[in-house]
C-alpha cells in the first residue's frame, strides 16, 4: 500500500517538473531563433544600389534635390513590405585629427523602426569632387586672394632680359591667374597710386593681396601725392627712397606680399611721364635711381621704423644656389620644373630676420652662408603672432624665370590642387541605412 | 526494505531537479544568446571589404589625377599611398567599437596612357584585424581597373570606344560627362577638355559609339575616360607621329608642245585654233624641255566642238599603238572653250625626259558633219628638283612645338597636312626615330623649355614635367633622312630614354667659354663688358660681335646664360645686349628706350651655329634716329696665302634664276632691297671652299627688310666688304636691319623685331655656295627647307 503511496507521489513529482520545466521551456519566437539580418540586408541593399554608383552620385546632391525622392522609392522597392527604413547621409570632416560628421540628409518611410531594428553604414566618395585635380584658388577660404600685377604702360623695367615687363605680365597672369580669386592687372601708376590709397580697382579685396612687380629691379611710382616730398620722396638726400618706404608701410597696412622677381629690389623709380628726361644711364627714359637705399627705406617702412636714408648695399653674390627639398616638392605638387639651380647675385643677407622682425616662411634656395636667395619673408612685430606685410625676394641674377616667382608663391600659399586626404571636405559621405521589422510573428 | 519508497521518492525529486535545471538553463542560453552574433562578424568583413575595395577604387582615380600634373610617378604613388592610409583611417573611424587596424601589405598602382589601348589599374593585399569583434589577421587582396580601348572612326567622323573594367567586365552606365575630349586651343596654346555634345550610343559588349565634340579630329584624338569610382584613363587613338620628308623641293611646271600635226595646237593656248575635219585627227609629239625628276605628268586640252558623234583623245607611247583616253565632252566655243586634264603618271612606271618626247597625244574628231577645233595639247609636269643629291650631310635643326608648329631657323617649316598638336604627355615618354638610309633607328633630340613665346630659353625640360605650350622639341635630321617619328612610350614607369639628354657631340667648358661640338669650336669671350663669339673650324676663324646702333657696339652687364651646354643635339646660351654711357648719354646713341636680346645655339654635326636676335624697342616720348642698325658682324683677317694662291672672295646671293637657283656676286657690297632682286639669303668670304659666312631662309630674308617701312625707303640689306692691304685681307659680313641708305626716324612707337640666322665656317668642304660654283652647299638647307607630311599611327 505504501509503495503504491509513493508511486503516485514520484508520479505527481515527476509530473509537477515536466510542467515547472514546461513552463521555463517557451521557445522563443520564430524570428528570434532565425532573425532577418537586418544589418546584412541593410548592407546588401545599399551595395544594390550602389551597383552602378547611382547612390554615390545622389548623396553628394544638394537636400532639396528631387533625386532624393527617387531615392525613397528604389528604397522601398528593394526592401520587403514588412520592412521600414531610415537612411542618414553624413558628411565627414576631418578637422585637427578628428573625424566630425555632419547630417546632411535623412530619409524614411516610418516615424519609428520599433525596438528592433539594425543599420549598415557605407561610405561613398564623390568622384566629381575628388580625384580631377581642381585648383583651390588662394583666399577660397576666405582673407585675401587677389592678385596684383603690374603692368604699367607708363613704366619701364630693367634687368628682365627678353622680356617687357607687359609681356611678362601676360605670362605671370597665364601662369598664376587660375591659383588666385581675382586677379587684377594694374595697368598704368595712376591705378597703382589707387591701390596703394586702399581702393579697389574691381571690387578685389584689397587686403592680404600679393602684388607682383614685373619691372624687375624698376618700381613703378604713381605722380602726385606719392612723389611728393617726404611721402615718395627725400628731398635731403634727393631721393625716391622716400617713396619705398611709403611702399613698406603700405604694403605693412594691408598684409601685402610684395614680390621682387629678379636683381635687386626697388632699385629704380619709373614713370615714363614723371621723368620723362630721365634715364637709368642705359638708355631706358622715365626711370631714376634709387640704388640699394630703396631695399632699405622699403624693410623700413615695412617693419614701421622710423625712416632714415640708408644707401648701403646689402645683398651679396653666393653664385650658384640650389632649390631647396620643400621646393622641390612642390615642383612635383604644381608640376612646375625650373632648372633646380640658378645664380644668384643679390642674395638678402640673413641679419634682415632680426633687424627688421621678419620671418622666413618659404626658402626657395637653400640658404647658403648668410644668404638667402629667395625666399618669402613675412614680418611679425615684436610678440605678435600675426603677420602684417611681406616681401617675396629672388635674389638671382637675370633673366628672370618667372615660373619661380609662382613656385615661390605656390609654396607659401599651397593652394590645393587634389583633395589630399580622404576625408577632407566634401569628397567623401558616409551613409547609414537603419531598417526595422515590422507586423506579426 | 521499508525505505524503499523514500528512496523513490528522494530519486523522483533529484530528476525533477535536474530536469527543470536543465531545462532552464537551455532555454535560458538558447533566449538569452543572440543568433545574430556571428552574422554581425560576417557583415562586418563584408562591410570593411567592401570599403577596402572602394577606397582602392577612390586611390587609383587620385593617382591618375595627380599624373596629369606630374609624370613623375613616384611622387605620384607616394601621395596616392598617403591618400589610401587617410581612406584606412577613415573606415576606421566609421566604426570606432569595432577596433579596426590595418596593414597595407602590397599597394600596386598603374597606368599606361595615351595609346589606343590604355589603362589603370591597382592592386591591393591588406590585412586586418577587427578586435573589437575578435577577429584577427583577416587578409583581403582585390584589385579594380578601368580599360580604354579606342576603335577605327567612322566616315561621318564618328568614334568607337570600349570601355570595360576590372576583369574585362564591359562597362555601359557612362554617359557623355564620363569622356573628355582634348581639344587644342591655338589662340593660348593650351588643351581643354570637351565633353561629347550628346548622349553615347552604349552597346553591351562596352563598346560607345561619341560623336566628336566641335574642333576635335575624330581620326586622332585624345580622350579622357572617367568612371563613377573615379578612375581616370587617358586614351589616344595614336601613339605616335610620322614625318615623312620631302627634302627637295616640287614644282608644277608646264610643258607646251613644240611640235604637232598642226601649228596652231603647240604652244599655249592664245586662241588660235586648229580646224579639224570630221573623222580627222590631230597630234602633238614633242615638248618643251626641263631638268629634275618627273614625278607626275597630266595631259591638257583645250578645244571646242559640238554635234552627233563623239570627241576623242588617245594616247601614244613609244611609237606605239593609239590607246584611247575617253571621250570629250562636247561644247564650248572659240572665246570659251572646253579643257580636260588627264593623269597619265601611271602609264609608265617612270618618266624621263627623253621619253616624255616619245609620248604623242591625239586628238579624233568622230563628230557625223562637224568640225571641231583645238587650241592647244600640252602636258604639265610635277617636278622634283634633286637638289639634295649631292648635299646628303647638311644638318637641319627642326623645332617641334606644341601647337605641331616644325621650324627651322625661325621660319616654320611646310607641313602638308593639318597641324597635330603634341598632347600633354609626359615628358619621359618621349621617343624619336628616324629612317636613315632606310633604316629605322632610335636617334638623339632634346627638349627644351622656353619663356614668352618661345624667344627666351630656360635651360632643358624636367623629365618629371608634361609636354606643355613652353617647351620645344628640337632633333636633327638630314637629307639621308626620309621619315621621323615622334612616339610615346604611355607607362607610368617608362624610363626617359638616354637620347633625349647623353652628351654625345658636345665637349663644353662654359668657365671658359668654350662651345665645342667636335667640329665647330665656338669661343664666347665674355670678359669685361664683353660678348663676342669667335668660331674655328681647322685654319678657318672668324669673329662675330652683335648689337652695333648707331655707330655705338653693345656693352654686356652680365655674363651670358649658358642654358643649355654639353646638350644632346645642341647648345644654347643668351645675353642681354646693352648701350652704356660709354660714348655719352646712356643707352644707344640717338636711339633710347631699347632692350635687346641675343641667343646663340651650337647644333651637333653642324658647321654653323644660329643666331637669334631681338630688339624690342618700348613707346618712347624721345625720337630715335637710327642710320645704323647692324646685329651681326663677322670679321676676320687672312694672308692671301692662307686658303689658296688668289685672294678669296666675297659672295653673295643677288636674287635667283628662273630654275630657282641663286645669282651670285661676287663683289663686296651692299646687298639690300633692290627692285626685283631681293633675294640674298646668304653672303660669305672664301677660297677653295675655305671660309664664313651667314645664311637665312626666305622668311628671314624677308625680315632683313622689316625697317624700310619704318623708314620710307630701302634701308635693311646684308653689308660685305674686302679691304685688302699688302698681302693680308679682311673680310667684313654685316647684318643691317638700317643703314645709312635710309635713317628710321622718329620711330617713337613700340616695337618687337626678331631675327634669325645662321653663321657657317668652312674649312675646305660644306661651304655656303662652293667658290667654283655649283649646285650645292649649305645655301640649299636655308633656301630649300624640307616640307613634312604629318600624320598619326600607333607606334608598335
Amino acid at each position: 500500500m505504501m509503495r503504491t503511496i509513493e508511486v503516485l507521489i514520484v508520479i505527481i513529482i515527476i509530473t509537477a517538473a515536466f510542467l515547472i520545466s514546461s513552463f521555463f521551456a517557451v521557445l522563443p519566437s520564430p524570428r528570434q531563433v532565425s532573425p532577418l539580418n537586418l544589418r546584412r540586408l541593410a548592407l546588401t541593399t545599399l551595395q544594390s544600389l550602389d551597383s552602378d554608383y547611382a547612390l554615390s552620385e545622389v548623396v553628394f546632391s544638394e537636400p532639396d534635390d528631387p533625386v532624393w525622392s527617387q531615392l525613397q522609392i528604389a528604397l522601398s522597392a528593394c526592401l520587403p513590405p514588412n520592412i521600414v527604413f531610415n537612411l542618414t547621409v553624413y558628411e565627414v570632416h576631418s578637422e585637427g585629427g578628428t573625424e566630425l560628421y555632419v547630417l546632411k540628409k535623412s530619409i524614411s518611410n516610418a516615424e519609428s523602426l520599433g525596438i528592433q531594428s539594425d543599420a549598415a553604414s557605407y561610405l561613398v566618395a564623390s568622384s566629381n569632387v575628388t580625384y580631377n585635380y581642381r585648383i583651390e584658388r588662394v583666399g577660397a577660404s576666405g582673407g585675401g586672394g587677389t592678385l596684383y600685377i603690374l603692368n604699367c604702360t607708363d613704366a619701364n623695367g630693367w634687368w628682365i632680359t627678353g622680356y617687357t615687363a607687359q609681356s611678362l605680365a601676360g605670362d605671370l597672369y597665364n601662369l598664376l591667374s587660375p591659383y588666385f580669386q581675382k586677379t587684377i592687372p594694374i595697368n598704368n601708376t595712376q591705378q597703382l597710386g589707387q591701390v596703394l590709397n586702399g581702393t579697389a580697382l574691381a571690387g578685389e579685396t584689397l587686403q592680404n593681396a600679393v602684388v607682383i612687380n614685373t619691372c624687375g629691379e624698376a618700381v613703378p611710382i604713381p605722380s602726385g601725392y606719392y612723389n611728393s616730398s617726404g611721402v615718395g620722396y627725400d628731398a635731403s638726400h634727393s631721393s625716391y627712397a622716400r617713396y619705398s618706404y611709403t611702399l613698406g608701410q603700405r604694403v605693412r597696412q594691408y598684409n601685402w606680399t610684395w614680390v621682387s622677381i629678379v636683381g635687386y629690389p626697388l632699385y629704380y623709380v619709373s614713370n615714363t611721364g614723371l621723368f620723362p628726361n630721365e634715364q637709368n644711364d642705359w638708355g631706358i627714359y622715365g626711370m631714376r635711381s634709387v640704388g640699394a637705399a630703396g631695399l632699405n627705406a622699403f624693410l623700413q617702412g615695412l617693419d614701421n621704423q622710423a625712416y632714415s636714408y640708408d644707401s648701403g648695399w646689402i645683398t651679396g653674390e653666393p653664385g650658384l644656389v640650389y632649390l631647396s627639398s620643400n621646393t622641390l616638392y612642390y615642383c612635383n605638387y604644381y608640376g612646375i620644373y625650373p632648372s633646380s639651380y640658378q645664380t644668384s647675385t643679390r642674395a638678402l643677407p640673413s641679419s634682415i630676420l632680426s633687424t627688421y622682425h621678419l620671418n622666413v616662411t618659404s626658402c626657395i634656395f637653400n640658404q647658403v652662408g648668410n644668404w638667402i636667395p629667395g625666399a618669402v619673408y613675412r614680418h611679425a612685430s615684436v610678440g605678435s603672432t600675426n603677420y602684417t606685410g611681406s616681401l617675396f625676394a629672388l635674389g638671382l641674377a637675370r633673366t628672370p624665370d618667372i615660373r619661380l616667382t609662382a613656385l615661390g608663391l605656390l609654396c607659401d600659399y599651397k593652394p590645393r590642387l587634389y583633395r589630399s586626404d580622404y576625408n577632407a571636405t566634401d569628397t567623401s559621405r558616409l551613409v547609414v541605412l537603419q531598417l526595422g521589422q515590422v507586423g506579426g510573428v | 526494505m521499508n525505505n524503499r519508497g523514500q528512496f523513490s521518492i528522494i530519486a523522483a525529486l533529484l530528476v525533477a531537479v535536474i530536469l527543470i535545471a536543465t531545462v532552464i538553463i537551455t532555454y535560458s542560453t538558447i533566449r538569452n544568446s543572440p543568433i545574430q552574433q556571428q552574422p554581425q562578424v560576417l557583415s562586418a568583413i563584408d562591410e570593411t571589404n567592401l570599403a577596402l575595395k572602394q577606397v582602392l577604387g577612390f586611390t587609383v582615380g587620385y593617382y591618375g589625377s595627380v599624373l596629369q600634373i606630374t609624370g613623375n610617378s613616384t611622387y605620384a604613388k607616394m601621395l596616392a599611398a598617403n591618400y589610401l592610409q587617410s581612406g584606412l583611417v577613415n573606415i576606421g573611424n566609421m566604426h570606432p567599437d569595432w577596433g579596426i587596424s590595418f596593414n597595407v601589405n602590397l599597394l600596386d598602382m598603374r597606368a599606361y596612357w595615351f595609346a589606343n589601348s590604355s589603362y589603370s589599374m591597382g592592386n591591393i593585399v591588406v590585412n586586418y584585424s577587427l578586435t573589437g569583434l575578435g577577429m584577427y589577421g583577416v587578409t583581403y587582396q582585390t584589385s579594380c581597373k578601368l580599360s580604354v580601348q579606342t576603335g577605327a572612326s567612322t566616315p561621318d567622323g564618328q568614334m568607337y570606344i570600349v570601355v570595360t573594367e576590372d576583369e574585362d567586365e564591359p562597362l555601359i552606365n557612362l554617359g557623355k560627362q564620363n569622356f573628355k575630349f582634348y581639344c587644342y586651343v591655338q589662340e593660348n596654346s593650351t588643351w581643354v577638355k570637351k565633353n561629347p555634345d550628346s548622349e553615347p550610343i552604349a552597346f553591351a559588349n562596352g563598346t560607345y559609339l561619341i560623336g566628336a565634340p566641335q574642333g576635335v579630329d575624330p581620326y586622332s584624338y585624345v580622350v579622357l575616360v572617367e568612371d563613377p569610382r573615379g578612375i581616370v584613363v587617358i586614351a589616344s587613338s595614336f601613339s605616335a607621329y610620322a614625318c615623312s620628308i620631302q627634302w627637295n623641293p616640287q614644282y608644277i611646271e608646264t610643258k607646251y608642245a613644240v611640235t604637232g600635226s598642226a601649228l596652231a595646237i603647240t604652244g599655249a593656248p592664245d586662241g588660235n585654233y586648229a580646224t579639224i575635219a570630221k573623222g580627222t585627227t590631230c597630234e602633238v609629239t614633242d615638248y618643251q624641255g626641263g631638268t629634275g625628276i618627273i614625278r607626275q605628268v597630266y595631259f591638257n586640252i583645250t578645244y571646242y566642238g559640238s554635234g552627233t558623234g563623239a570627241l576623242n583623245w588617245s594616247y601614244r607611247l613609244d611609237g606605239g599603238t593609239w590607246n584611247n583616253i575617253g571621250e570629250l565632252p562636247q561644247g564650248g566655243s572659240a572665246p570659251s572653250p572646253l579643257t580636260r586634264t588627264y593623269n597619265a603618271t601611271s602609264l609608265r612606271a617612270s618618266w624621263t625626259w627623253s621619253n616624255l618626247n616619245t609620248t604623242d597625244i591625239q586628238f579624233r574628231n568622230n563628230l557625223n558633219s562637224q568640225d571641231a577645233y583645238v587650241d592647244s595639247m600640252y602636258v604639265t609636269l610635277l617636278v622634283e628638283k634633286d637638289i639634295y643629291a649631292n648635299l646628303r650631310d647638311a644638318t637641319v635643326v627642326v623645332e617641334l612645338l606644341q601647337n605641331g608648329t616644325m621650324r627651322w631657323l625661325g621660319q616654320n617649316l611646310q607641313i602638308t597636312t593639318s597641324l597635330k598638336p603634341v598632347p600633354p604627355l609626359p615628358v619621359k615618354a618621349i621617343h624619336v626615330n628616324q629612317t636613315i638610309n632606310g633604316v629605322n633607328q632610335e636617334v638623339p633630340f632634346q627638349i627644351e623649355d622656353w619663356a614668352s613665346s618661345f624667344q627666351i630659353p630656360l635651360g632643358l625640360t624636367n623629365n618629371a614635367s608634361v609636354f606643355n605650350s613652353g617647351n620645344m622639341m628640337v632633333f636633327l635630321m638630314n637629307p639621308n633622312v626620309s621619315k621621323v617619328t615622334v612616339w610615346w612610350n604611355g607607362s607610368d614607369t617608362a624610363v626617359q630614354t638616354s637620347y633625349a639628354f647623353a652628351n654625345r657631340y658636345f665637349v663644353d667648358d662654359p668657365s671658359r667659354g668654350i662651345l665645342y661640338n667636335k667640329i665647330l669650336n665656338l669661343t664666347v669671350d665674355f670678359s669685361g663688358n664683353n660678348f663676342r663669339i669667335t668660331s674655328k673650324l681647322g685654319t678657318v676663324q672668324s669673329t662675330a660681335n652683335f648689337m652695333r646702333i648707331n655707330g655705338e657696339w653693345s656693352v654686356y652687364g652680365s655674363d651670358p646664360v649658358f642654358a643649355i651646354y654639353n646638350g644632346s643635339v645642341r647648345d644654347i646660351i643668351h645675353a642681354e645686349a646693352e648701350w652704356d654711357t660709354s660714348m655719352g648719354g646712356g643707352g644707344a646713341r640717338d636711339c633710347p628706350n631699347l632692350y635687346a636680346h641675343i641667343v646663340i645655339a651650337l647644333p651637333a654635326n653642324a658647321t654653323y651655329y644660329t643666331y637669334q636676335f631681338k630688339l624690342m624697342f618700348i613707346q618712347s616720348s624721345l625720337n630715335r634716329n637710327i642710320s645704323d642698325l647692324c646685329l651681326l658682324q663677322l670679321q676676320t683677317t687672312v694672308q692671301q696665302s692662307t686658303w689658296g694662291a688668289d685672294w678669296s672672295k666675297t659672295l653673295t646671293e643677288n636674287g635667283i634664276n628662273s630654275t630657282g637657283y641663286p645669282i651670285v656676286s661676287n663683289s663686296p657690297g651692299f646687298f639690300y632691297n633692290q627692285s626685283n632682286v631681293w633675294e640674298h639669303h646668304w653672303s660669305e668670304f672664301i677660297e677653295n671652299n675655305h671660309g664664313f659666312g651667314v645664311m637665312t631662309t626666305t622668311q628671314q630674308n624677308i625680315q632683313l627688310y622689316t625697317f624700310d617701312s619704318f623708314a620710307g625707303a630701302k634701308t635693311g640689306g646684308i653689308n660685305i666688304t674686302d679691304t685688302r692691304n699688302f698681302s693680308s685681307q679682311t673680310a667684313t659680313v654685316e647684318i643691317k636691319p638700317v643703314s645709312p641708305l635710309a635713317r628710321v626716324y622718329p620711330f617713337t612707337q613700340k616695337f618687337d623685331a626678331l631675327w634669325y640666322g645662321a653663321v657657317a665656317t668652312f674649312d675646305g668642304e660644306k661651304p655656303i655656295y662652293p667658290d667654283a660654283g655649283g649646285t650645292t652647299g649649305l645655301w640649299i638647307i636655308a633656301e630649300y627647307p624640307p616640307t613634312i607630311t604629318l600624320t598619326t599611327e600607333n607606334w608598335v
